[in-house]
C-alpha cells in the first residue's frame, strides 16, 4: 500500500515537471523532409512552422530578418569608414548562413521517421497567411527601409566629380543625413547625394559648397565663401588640367579645371537651399546650370568607395577609399 | 494542470483509491473503446490525405518556393545593388 501511494506520489510530480501532451484527438501525421526544406528555402523558419516548432521557426525568422541585415547596417555607420564594407559584408554573410541552416535545420526535423502532431493552429490558410505577410510585406519593407535610412550603394557613371570620384566607382552613402534626429547635419565640403531637380527619378552625386545665406563667388579658378578665399594652391597635371586645392574649416579638396579655361560666377544661397557644383568644373552640371537645391533633396552623405573599375580593369588602389574626409 | 503545494499532494496520497462500480465495464469502458476505434479510424483517414499531395500543391508549392527564395535572396542581397548617381 505505501509502495502504491509512493509510485502515485512519483507520477503526480513528474506529471507537474513536464506534462506529456495527450495524443488522443489529435492527429499525427509524416512530414515530408522536401516540403520542409522548400519551404524553409522560401522562408527562413517556414519549414520549422510545417514541423511544428512554432517558437524555433519565429526566431529563425527574426534572426534572419531583423538582426543580419537590418542590425549589421545600423551598426556599420557607428563604426569607422573602413569597416562600413566588411561590416554589411558579414551581415549577407550572418543572413546566407541562417538561410541554408534554416533549410537544414527543417529537413533534418521532418526526416526523424516519427509521426508528429498535427496542431491546431498547422492550417493551410495559417501557411499562406504567414508567407504573404512575412515574404511579401515584412522582407520588402525592411530592405526598403535600409536602403532609404540607413545606407545605399551607388554607382558612378560621370566624370562630373573627378578627380575625388571617378567614373566605374561604386560607394556607399549614409541615408542617416540631413534629417530630424540625424547624427550628420549638411556640411560645407560634403559629397552629396542629392534628387536631380529636373528629372525626379535620377540621382545626382555633388559636393555642397554652400550653405543657406552664403555668398558664393567662383572668379577665374578660385573660390570665395563669404568674401573669404575658399581655395590656395594650383596644380599643373600632364594631361592638360589644373587641380585647384579648395578648403573649408576642416576638409580640402581637389577641384579640376581644364588648363586655361576661365569662369565667373555669383550668388546668394537663398533660405532652406544650398549650392552644389561638381569636383569637375568644367565638365559637371551642377548649381550653376540647374540653380540651388532645396535641403529636403539632400538624401544621402557618400561615405566609401566599396568597388572600383575601369576599361582597364579593377582599381584596387580606390577599394576602401574614404569619401568623408576628401 | 494545476499545480498543487506538497501539502495538497501528500494529503491527496492519504486518501483512498476510487473503486469503480461492478457494472463499470458495461457501462463506461464499452463506450469509451467505442469512441476510440471511431476517432482512430477517422485520424487515419485524415491524416493519409495530408500526406498525400496533388499535382496541383505541389506546383503551388514549387511556384510559392521559387517567389518566396526570389524575395529573400533580394532582402539578402539588395543592397549591394548599386543606383546611378551622376
Amino acid at each position: 500500500m505505501l509502495a502504491n501511494k509512493q509510485q502515485r506520489h512519483d507520477d503526480f510530480r513528474a506529471d507537474q515537471r513536464e506534462p506529456v501532451n495527450s495524443t488522443h484527438n489529435q492527429q499525427t501525421v509524416r512530414r515530408l523532409p522536401a516540403i520542409a526544406a522548400l519551404m524553409s528555402a522560401s522562408l527562413p523558419g517556414f519549414g520549422q512552422l510545417y514541423n511544428g516548432q512554432l517558437n524555433r521557426g519565429a526566431w529563425i525568422f527574426m534572426i534572419f530578418a531583423a538582426i543580419c541585415i537590418p542590425l549589421t547596417a545600423a551598426i556599420a555607420l557607428w563604426l569607422p569608414v573602413s569597416l562600413t564594407a566588411p561590416m554589411l559584408l558579414l551581415g549577407v554573410m550572418l543572413a546566407v548562413v541562417v538561410w541554408v541552416y534554416s533549410i537544414v535545420d527543417a529537413w533534418r526535423s521532418a526526416s526523424d521517421g516519427t509521426n508528429a502532431l498535427l496542431r491546431p493552429w498547422q492550417t493551410s490558410s495559417l501557411y499562406v497567411s504567414v508567407f504573404v505577410l512575412c515574404n511579401l510585406i515584412v522582407l520588402p519593407t525592411l530592405a526598403l527601409s535600409v536602403r532609404t535610412f540607413l545606407v545605399a550603394p551607388f554607382s558612378i557613371p560621370s566624370h562630373s566629380m573627378n578627380p575625388t570620384v571617378l567614373a566605374g566607382d561604386f560607394i556607399f552613402a549614409n541615408m542617416a543625413y540631413n534629417c530630424p534626429g540625424c547624427a550628420h547635419r549638411v556640411k560645407r565640403g560634403d559629397i552629396a547625394i542629392l534628387v536631380n531637380p529636373n528629372n525626379r527619378n535620377l540621382f545626382y552625386i555633388k559636393r555642397v559648397i554652400g550653405l543657406p545665406g552664403d555668398e558664393i563667388n567662383i572668379n577665374n579658378q578660385q573660390l570665395f565663401i563669404n568674401g573669404n578665399p575658399a581655395s590656395d594652391t594650383t596644380e599643373e597635371t600632364t594631361a592638360g588640367t589644373v587641380l585647384v586645392r579648395e578648403y573649408t574649416d576642416d576638409r580640402s579638396w581637389s577641384a579640376q579645371w581644364r588648363s586655361g579655361s576661365s569662369m565667373d560666377f555669383s550668388t546668394t544661397v537663398e533660405p532652406g537651399h544650398v549650392l552644389v557644383l561638381g569636383d569637375n568644373r568644367d565638365e559637371s552640371e551642377d548649381s550653376r546650370q540647374f540653380g540651388q537645391v532645396p535641403l529636403a533633396d539632400l538624401k544621402g552623405l557618400a561615405r566609401k568607395v566599396w568597388f572600383s573599375r575601369s576599361d582597364n580593369g579593377i582599381r584596387w588602389n580606390r577599394i576602401g577609399l574614404d569619401l568623408t574626409q576628401r | 494542470m494545476t499545480h498543487k503545494t506538497e501539502a495538497e499532494i501528500l494529503a491527496l496520497l492519504e486518501t483512498d483509491l476510487v473503486h469503480a462500480p461492478v457494472d463499470f465495464s458495461q457501462r463506461i469502458s464499452a463506450k469509451i473503446q467505442h469512441n476510440a476505434s471511431t476517432e482512430s479510424a477517422d485520424q487515419h483517414i485524415e491524416a493519409a490525405a495530408h500526406n498525400s499531395y496533388s499535382w496541383w500543391q505541389w506546383l503551388a508549392m514549387v511556384g510559392g518556393s521559387v517567389l518566396g527564395m526570389t524575395q529573400v535572396a533580394r532582402f539578402i542581397f539588395g543592397y549591394w545593388l548599386s543606383v546611378a548617381a551622376t
